[in-house]
């Protein structure tokens, strides 16, 4: 490497609460290189890049050497720091709405980020530039008069990396960038992200925790683990040959979205931020440690002649290298399950055309219009006895609402059956007697147990209001608890005691206790980390060939549905818009939004095609005006297959709803135009 | 803009008018008109009793409902009928309202005023010495009754006078009578003085322990990091991005506070002995004047409903949000 | 988080449960400061209140025919009042009083702000817009206002009325801060499992709301029981509260205001008392709060 872009050397970073986050790193970046940096929750990602770029919290020690450009960062004084950040190095935020300032239009945010650095310069000048910035982030002018609330997502971040470049930086740090978006959305800001640091010329230090992301997107890749950087190489030698076990977990242990495949969880927990000891941190869940290795902690080391070098923090790195010691010594993926489609068994739930409209609650004026029509527009969905169907869409297509719905309310046109009652036509008391035979996981670990709770009263509180007696629910609790691979002594802990994938398990216990017929799973895995998800989906999908587990799974993560659906329907503004058998719809995508979404989908493999942006942009607007709908298909705006259409058949599109309609024996799509044109690229 | 200040504006109308009906019934039920006819001797003429009684409109052989109701009547002519020793009640308020709009308006603008500036600068601060002093300070005002602030105000002031042999501070009272042109105008100043401080104090204590949480939320936030990797330095981000997104929060709080600095202003005129309207109602209540009563919380309660639409006016003006 | 020792390789088959040590609100009050001198402060006022009068050979009543309107000395150590009783234990019965009613008011205070709020967020709709109109109206005249308005049908009444009174009219911004909490707590994922699970409102507020505020209301009932004091002593200085043969720090003030700045010591005292007590429980509330805040956490 010539004069690196940035030289991070022995770097620590201390928290005021004792945490010590980053525990002495060393990173080169070459100029204009986008180096990917993964890691678990709390391997210290977030701690180290807050420190490169100086904005650590309060009480935070910084130790240790930064160089952006030749330029020493660590010891600068809060002026000048202040002063490099902009041109020297500029960040790009997770959630971009905590961000900006929301008082403030986006245009005068982005000139402003031009005037700090450039007090001299004329109205006019910066005038033209945030209209430049605005066209190479790919924002309609008019979006510079709005306020960060009024616009999308996707805008926003886009709003954020227009800030983030305003100033030419030599180098552009981005945490998470898309974490908090949909993967159509993901793929478009993470090429206005490529194509802005193009323009700009700077280096991208990329930190994400999906390994897809990255494996697209970077030419090379740091694995950080317990605050130390455990292994770094080219993106393609990482994922095809890791040197270091704890990448080659985290690599099995990512559900792949082109094909089901045995998952391996990585076993235990990482320390916490306190933790000290002398040797690797990884050795108490590495399988093949040695007494060596909790002795003395491995340097990163490795093959220094080539260049852009592989290196490794690991004793035994060399003996993989060398192949006496396999991959699959050190993590073994287990058979591939052998499994049949099931027989069809009867239908436990069945939605026919359901159509629910409902005003927002008052009080909800910060997000949108008070008493927004928010609606459900037609949703077909089928799941039977002893299959686990899925339910995809992008945020905001109306799953969640049309699970709980389906359940609280009588909907106003199209019926629910659950196990052959009509919702809307049986008595009260059977109704609550069915809506026990359905168990919902709600999302989010944390937030599905309730803290003041014991694990035993979480899970057996749908027993109690089934009055079921006591040694009867303590023994069936206890049953649950082993069912999910829970020792039964939890029973007794409180969910903060617990670990996040205990937590989610303690969730499916909970549901499963009644032996429903049918269970609910919101997001399983959203928001748990890779070796701890897989650990889940591997337990979801035991359940599911051992005890014929019937499930509705709504997410927004394809990879999921890879591995657990048998069948798929997808959802797009509050319509069914495609619905088939997993394998068939992931191998011909028969509706342009499934080819979209699956299109966008990153794999965490670098070989693959990088995610392509096949959908045009999202909207701009975070709440489009809700009038009296003409019909049409709401889609077309978005429709890559639509663009290319001959205008009477855009007609078509623009005054005929789609009808969902069976297209094979076991697939139904509602587009017009699917089977007549053929999508390019 | 316009359409949401309609609907706050059509809101508050209904509360008022809700407000002040309830006001009324309530006065009606825990008020005894008879009471000042009682125990007089000789005894009151049952004659002259209910023609009394019903001049006010407080005959309580009228049921409730119709009371209510030509009180109601009377409000929509701009009357609030008659107080028992035979004089128009609006008057008498436009009158006290007037004496008690001085004091509430100046406390409360120093009193929001102060305190948002001390909130500021004590979360900038977060635990030097400033910040110390004032969340010290504001814990010791904030469990001292008003009265008795006002009242050793006053005993101060009296020290001082003594002290000096002059009259510096005056006190009781709105005005000296006598004085009149300049000297009126410095002597109802100097009247003014300690009120001012006494109601000033307490708002202080509230509004800068309102701001300082609101500010430090703030400063929790991605907001100033987002402003600093922007590239400003850390107390440029705190003034040009916190602050302002600080103050917002500050501004919803009008319907929790409205009462509250009424009620301040109300104990502090009182204890200084102005007659404004807080003395009126306590008359109103001795006396079972229940038009006099129902009079001033009526006037209360459009006094609190005008402070939340201040306070709502300022909040569109922060905050874009809500433009809708 | 897991300690070093709970770092140990598990098959995924079975994942055991590592305990974890502290963590909660009411571990991070034990370790505040803040809530101990709070709290000792208060035991220590309750304590002397309780005990105070046996320091003293005189009772509230006695009169002292050697001293009227003595400053405090060490036969009577906060001073007589013109008819030669002795303040000290005129001070400890008002104190006592005041306490009980403050005792009396908060709780019953924050127990109608926790029904009303709860049933109010959880319940939505119609329900919650009729409980919260009929909050907004009450908070739409100053409670003051409504208090004196009440004083001549509270005339005959006595104290433990004037104490409900107290909670009738201070209970509305806590209802909305529980309306708040509890409709941010009905998102969270085990309010949404128990109610999809078939839970009728009152189940879920009593299992899950109630419990996940709890320090929210101890909180409240604390830094109400310091409101509570005092609006009693304004009431009882404007001569609409407690009223004699009853004794309060209110009326004890009020006796003493208008020879504030001559005996001032008639004045000073009571209000010494009554600042110091305040100050313990909201030392105690505002604890117990800060505590609660950085438990709630964000996102």
């Amino acid at each position: 490497m010539a004069e690196p872009l940035l030289d991070v050397r022995g770097l620590h970073v201390r928290f005021a609460d004792g945490a010590h986050a980053v525990r002495g790193v060393d990173l080169q970046m070459a100029p204009g290189e986008v180096l990917g940096l993964v890691g678990e929750s709390g391997a210290g990602k977030s701690a180290l890049v807050s420190g490169v770029v100086g904005l650590l919290p309060r009480g935070a020690t910084l130790t240790g050497s930064v160089r952006l450009a030749g330029t020493e960062l660590v010891g600068l004084d809060d002026r000048r720091l202040a002063a490099l950040r902009g041109p020297g190095v500029a960040m790009v935020f997770q959630d971009p709405l905590s961000v900006l300032n929301p008082l403030r239009r986006v245009g005068t945010l982005v000139a402003e980020a031009l005037r700090l650095h450039d007090r001299t310069v004329t109205t006019h000048a910066v005038q033209t530039r945030v209209d430049e910035l605005f066209t190479l982030v790919g924002l309609p002018a008019g979006t510079q008069q709005a306020f960060a609330h009024e616009l999308s997502g996707g805008m926003r971040q886009r709003v954020g990396i227009a800030i983030a470049i305003a100033c030419s930086p030599r180098l552009l740090v981005a945490d998470e960038p898309t974490t908090a978006l949909d993967v159509a959305v993901q793929v478009q800001v993470l090429e206005v992200l490529d194509t802005a640091r193009q323009t700009a010329d700077a280096g991208l230090l990329l930190v994400s925790h999906d390994l897809g992301v990255v494996a697209g997107w970077a030419d090379r890749v740091a694995v950080m683990y317990a605050g130390h950087v455990v292994e770094q190489a080219p993106t393609t030698d990482l994922f095809a040959a890791p040197r270091m076990p704890y990448t080659i977990g985290l690599l099995r242990a990512v559900p792949d979205p082109r094909a089901a495949r045995r998952l391996v969880p990585v076993p235990g927990e990482p320390p916490t931020a306190g933790w000290s000891g002398p040797g690797c941190a990884f050795a108490p869940r590495c399988p093949v440690a040695q007494p060596r290795c909790a002795q003395e902690r491995p340097r990163l080391g490795g093959d220094q002649q080539a260049l852009p070098a592989h290196l490794a923090a690991c004793w035994r790195a060399d003996e993989l290298v060398g192949g006496t010691l396999s991959l699959d010594d050190v993590f073994a993926v287990g058979a591939p399950r052998d499994r049949e489609r099931p027989v069809p068994g009867d239908p436990v739930l069945e939605i026919c055309d359901l159509r629910l409209t409902y005003r927002l609650d008052a009080g909800v004026r910060r997000r949108g219009r008070r008493g927004q029509i928010v609606a459900v527009d037609s949703v077909w969905l089928t799941v039977r006895r002893g299959e686990i169907v899925a339910l995809v869409g992008e945020s905001g297509a109306g799953k969640t609402s049309t699970v709980e719905r389906i359940f609280e309310a009588v909907p106003a046109l199209g019926t629910v059956r659950l196990l052959g009652h009509d919702l809307a036509r049986t008595g009260r008391s059977v109704r609550r007697r069915l809506r026990r035979s359905v168990q919902l996981v709600a999302q989010d670990a944390t937030d599905a147990l309730d803290p003041r709770m014991t694990v035993r009263a979480t899970v057996g509180e749908p027993l109690l209001l089934a009055r079921v007696r006591r040694p009867e629910r303590h023994r069936r609790v206890a049953a649950a608890l082993r069912t999910v691979g829970l020792h039964p002594t939890v029973a007794d802990a409180y969910p903060y005691q617990l670990s996040g994938g205990q937590r989610r398990r303690v969730a499916v216990a909970r549901a499963l206790v009644t032996d429903p017929e049918l269970v609910v799973l919101d997001e399983p895995v959203a928001g748990l980390d890779v070796s701890v998800a897989a650990g889940l989906l591997e337990l979801l999908a035991d359940l599911r060939d051992s005890r014929g587990l019937t499930a509705l799974v709504v997410t927004h993560d394809l990879a999921v549905v890879r591995q657990l659906a048998d069948r798929v329907a997808v959802m797009a503004v509050g319509r069914v818009v495609e619905e088939a058998p997993t394998a068939a719809l992931f191998t011909a995508p028969a509706h342009p939004c499934t080819q979209a979404l699956l299109a966008a989908v990153p794999v965490p493999d670098p070989t693959a095609d990088r995610p392509r942006a096949v959908f045009r942009p999202e909207p701009e607007w975070a709440s489009a005006p809700t009038g009296p709908a003409t019909p049409q298909c709401r889609l077309a705006p978005r429709c890559p297959l639509f663009a290319g259409l001959t205008p009477d058949r855009q007609h078509r599109c623009r005054t005929e709803v789609p009808r969902l309609l069976p297209s094979t024996a076991d697939r139904t799509v509602a587009c017009h135009w699917w089977r007549t044109v053929v999508p390019s690229g | 803009m316009l359409r949401y200040l309609a609907r706050r504006a059509a809101n508050m109308l209904l509360l008022a008018l809700l407000a002040t009906s309830g006001g009324y019934v309530l006065a009606s039920a825990a008020l005894d008109p008879l009471v000042r006819f009682r125990g007089s001797n000789p005894p009151v003429p049952d004659e002259q009793v209910r023609r009394a009684l019903a001049l006010t409109g407080t005959d309580p052989d009228t049921p409730l409902a119709g009371r209510l109701g030509s009180w109601l009547a009377g409000l929509a002519r701009g009357s609030l009928g008659t107080s028992v020793d035979n004089r128009p009640v609006t008057s008498e308020i436009a009158e006290r309202a007037g004496t008690s709009l001085q004091l509430l308006v100046l406390g409360t603008v120093l009193g929001v005023g102060l305190g948002v500036l001390v909130g500021i600068v004590g979360a900038v601060r977060q635990h030097r010495w400033f910040d110390r002093v004032t969340t010290q300070g504001s814990f010791v005002v904030l469990a001292t009754p008003t009265f008795v602030v006002a009242v050793l105000l006053m005993v101060g002031a009296t020290r001082l006078n003594d002290a000096t042999g002059r009259q510096i501070i005056r006190f009781t009272g709105q005005y000296t009578p006598g004085h009149d042109g300049w000297a009126g105008l410095a002597d109802r100043a100097s009247h003014l003085l300690l009120p001012t401080v006494a109601l000033t104090l307490g708002l202080v204590a509230v509004f800068s322990r309102y701001q300082r949480a609101a500010l430090l939320d703030v400063l929790s936030t991605d907001l100033v990091r987002g402003a600093r990797a922007m590239g400003h330095t850390q107390r440029s981000a705190l003034v040009r991005h916190g602050v302002r997104v600080a103050l917002v929060p500050m501004s919803t709080l009008a319907v929790y506070t409205g009462g509250m600095v009424l009620a301040g202003a109300t104990i502090t005129e009182l204890t200084f002995s102005w007659h404004g309207m807080g003395e009126y109602l306590l008359l109103a209540a001795r006396r079972g004047d229940v038009n006099a009563a129902a009079g001033t919380v009526a006037c209360a309660a459009v006094l609190v409903l005008a402070l939340g639409l201040v306070a709502d006016l300022l909040h569109a003006w922060l905050d874009p949000r809500v433009r809708l | 988080m897991t300690t070093a020792s709970d770092v140990r390789p598990v098959t995924a088959g079975s994942v055991l449960g590592p305990v974890r040590p502290s963590g909660g609100v009411w571990h991070r009050v034990v370790r505040d400061r803040q809530a101990w001198v709070g709290a000792g402060l208060l035991a220590g006022i309750v304590l002397w209140a309780l005990v105070g009068p046996v320091l003293r050979p005189w009772d509230a009543t006695h009169v002292d025919l050697t001293a009227f309107g003595q400053p405090p000395s060490a036969r009577h150590w906060f001073g007589t009042n013109d008819i030669g009783q002795d303040l000290y234990q005129q001070v400890l019965v008002g104190l006592r009083k005041s306490l009980v009613v403050a005792l009396v008011a908060a709780p019953v205070a924050t127990a109608l702000a926790a029904v009303v709020g709860a049933v109010a967020g959880l319940a939505g709709g119609w329900v919650d817009r009729a409980l919260m109109a009929g909050v907004d109206l009450m908070l739409v005249v100053p409670s003051f206002y409504l208090l004196v308005l009440c004083s001549p049908a509270l005339a005959k009444a006595g104290w433990p009325v004037l104490a409900l009174v107290i909670a009738a009219l201070t209970w509305m911004i806590m209802a909305r801060v529980v309306r708040a909490q509890t409709r941010s707590l009905r998102d969270r994922g085990f309010v949404r499992a128990a109610r999809f699970a078939g839970a009728p409102l009152g189940w879920v507020v009593v299992r899950h709301i109630w419990p996940n505020l709890a320090s929210l209301l101890v909180a409240d009932v604390t830094v109400g029981v310091g409101a509570a004091v005092l609006t009693e002593a304004t009431m009882s200085y404007f001569g609409i509260g407690v009223r004699v043969p009853d004794v309060s720090l209110g009326t004890l003030l009020a006796a003493g205001g208008p020879a504030a700045a001559t005996r001032p010591w008639l004045f000073v005292c009571p209000a010494l008392v009554l600042v110091v007590a305040v100050c313990a429980v909201s030392l105690l509330g505002d604890a117990l709060r800060d505590a609660l805040d950085t438990g709630a956490g964000r996102g």
